[in-house]
């Protein structure tokens, strides 16, 4: 199975990475998840933002939906570049080299 | 102070399915949230998204589950506490428990049930200066009771659903002043609730500042100004209440402070009846965790039905328990 590679910064400013598979059935959160990261209270559903990171890829992510950008308009901590809802975005090919900084929600 | 045989603290699904499981067994329940209407998630956070692991229930929505739980407890008389956080539990020499919430209120229990999810949800609050302070002194993270507002000066922050619809529902002949205030210049709301303010703006009943927000609040005892940030500078305001509304997020709370077996934040149980290390305490649902442990409301359900079984010793400790099928009698009543 195909490998991504993720970065991560944590809330410590630790930064490393690991490797995940690329599967469509599964998204940025569910791999923080796995990672040891509490979030995704909603299960997935961009109605928590549990799982706000700001994320930094040089290549396009999935478009936001409206309950994503919804969600992302009630935080204080918004960063209007940078500021995505993980558990919208799935573990595709393109994501690889991606750095999800965890933000304190 | 409110007397109850079964406590349960969180008024989510399995926290309403266990009033019908303890009320089989004649054990009266008085149950506690945080938030101001029962239903847990399901209420709060998405009322609208159909279920399809329900058994029986090949499509359900979450509003319309809590709502069937509500009726299907409803002869067994529960009473409720709402909008109001558990703060502490003291056990008292007989047995008993003493649960104090946030605003005072007191609870005398001989089971107290932890259906708390994900803990309890405590609102977004946003980064202002003296913001403690001013707490239920004019600021307000929830609307619990609207008369409350009555012939007063209101102002909503937010630009989602609650702040959209208690704009419009305290304009309407409660409040003598209503403000709303958003950062951006469009909402995101039910396409309804954003039409209705737009047409209660037209008609000057609600003052609608868009691309702002609030960047101070001040007053003495209680708060009677906010600053507020817009396009074409620094508004001041007179006003009696700031209703920030940025949503809830979960938080455990002060429920890590009760003694309880904590493991990553959910409450160890053991499998057999729930019960957690504290004898008389029993937790279900999403709030606790033992090996197998699927964060499911069916499971949630089931949970109910055996701490039920298990709470009748501490309810009845001279009772003899009879295990019916609701069937077998012909309805609830007959229990």
């Amino acid at each position: 199975m195909e490998k991504i590679s993720i970065n991560i910064i944590d809330f410590d400013g630790e930064r490393y990475s690991i490797k995940t598979d690329v599967d469509l059935n599964s998204n940025l959160m569910d791999i923080l998840k796995e990672e040891g990261f509490s979030m995704g209270h909603c299960g997935g559903m961009a109605l928590c933002a549990s799982c706000h990171c700001y994320v930094e890829h040089n290549k396009e992510l999935p478009t936001m939906s409206i309950e994503e950008e919804s969600m992302l308009d009630q935080l204080n901590n918004l960063n209007q570049t940078e500021s995505r809802l993980i558990c919208q975005i799935p573990c595709t090919p393109e994501l690889d080299g991606i750095t999800i900084k965890l933000v304190r929600n | 102070m409110i007397k109850t045989d079964v406590l349960i603290i969180g008024a989510g699904p399995c926290g309403l399915f266990a009033v019908f499981e303890a009320g089989l067994l004649k054990m009266k329940c008085h149950l506690i949230d945080s938030l101001p209407q029962a239903g847990g998630q399901c209420a709060e956070i998405y009322p609208k998204k159909p279920i399809y692991d329900i058994p029986a229930f090949p499509e359900i929505l979450a509003g319309d589950l809590v709502n069937n739980l509500m009726q299907q407890i409803k002869p067994f008389k529960p009473g409720f506490t709402l909008g109001e956080r558990v703060e502490s539990i003291e056990k008292k020499k007989d047995g008993s428990f003493l649960v104090v919430t946030n605003l005072g209120t007191e609870h005398l229990s001989k089971v107290v049930v932890i259906a708390a999810g994900l803990g309890c949800f405590e609102p977004r609050k946003p980064l202002i200066d003296n913001l403690d302070f001013f707490e239920r002194k004019g600021v307000d993270y929830i609307v619990k009771d609207p008369k409350k507002y009555t012939d007063c000066k209101v102002v909503i922050s937010g630009g989602g659903d609650s702040a959209l619809d208690w704009a419009s529902f305290l304009a309407n002949n409660i409040a003598k002043e209503v403000t709303l205030i958003h950062r951006r210049d469009s909402f995101r709301g039910h396409p309804d609730s954003v039409d209705k303010i737009m047409e209660m703006t037209k008609e000057g009943k609600v003052n609608l500042i868009t691309n702002a927000e609030v960047t101070s609040i001040s007053g003495e005892s209680s708060l009677s100004q906010i600053s507020i940030k817009t396009e074409n500078g620094i508004v001041i305001k007179d006003t009696d209440f700031w209703i920030p509304l940025f949503g809830l997020t979960p938080k455990l709370g002060p429920i890590a402070s009760w003694g309880l077996n904590l493991n990553k934040n959910a409450i160890e149980v053991y499998p057999h009846d729930y019960s957690t290390n504290i004898e008389g305490v029993y937790a279900i649902g999403d709030i606790n965790t033992y090996p197998g442990k699927l964060k499911l409301i069916l499971s949630g359900f089931h949970e109910a039905a055996l701490m039920a079984q298990s709470a009748f010793k501490h309810v009845f400790p001279e009772g003899k328990k009879s295990f019916k099928y609701t069937t077998v009698l012909g309805g609830i009543k007959g229990f």
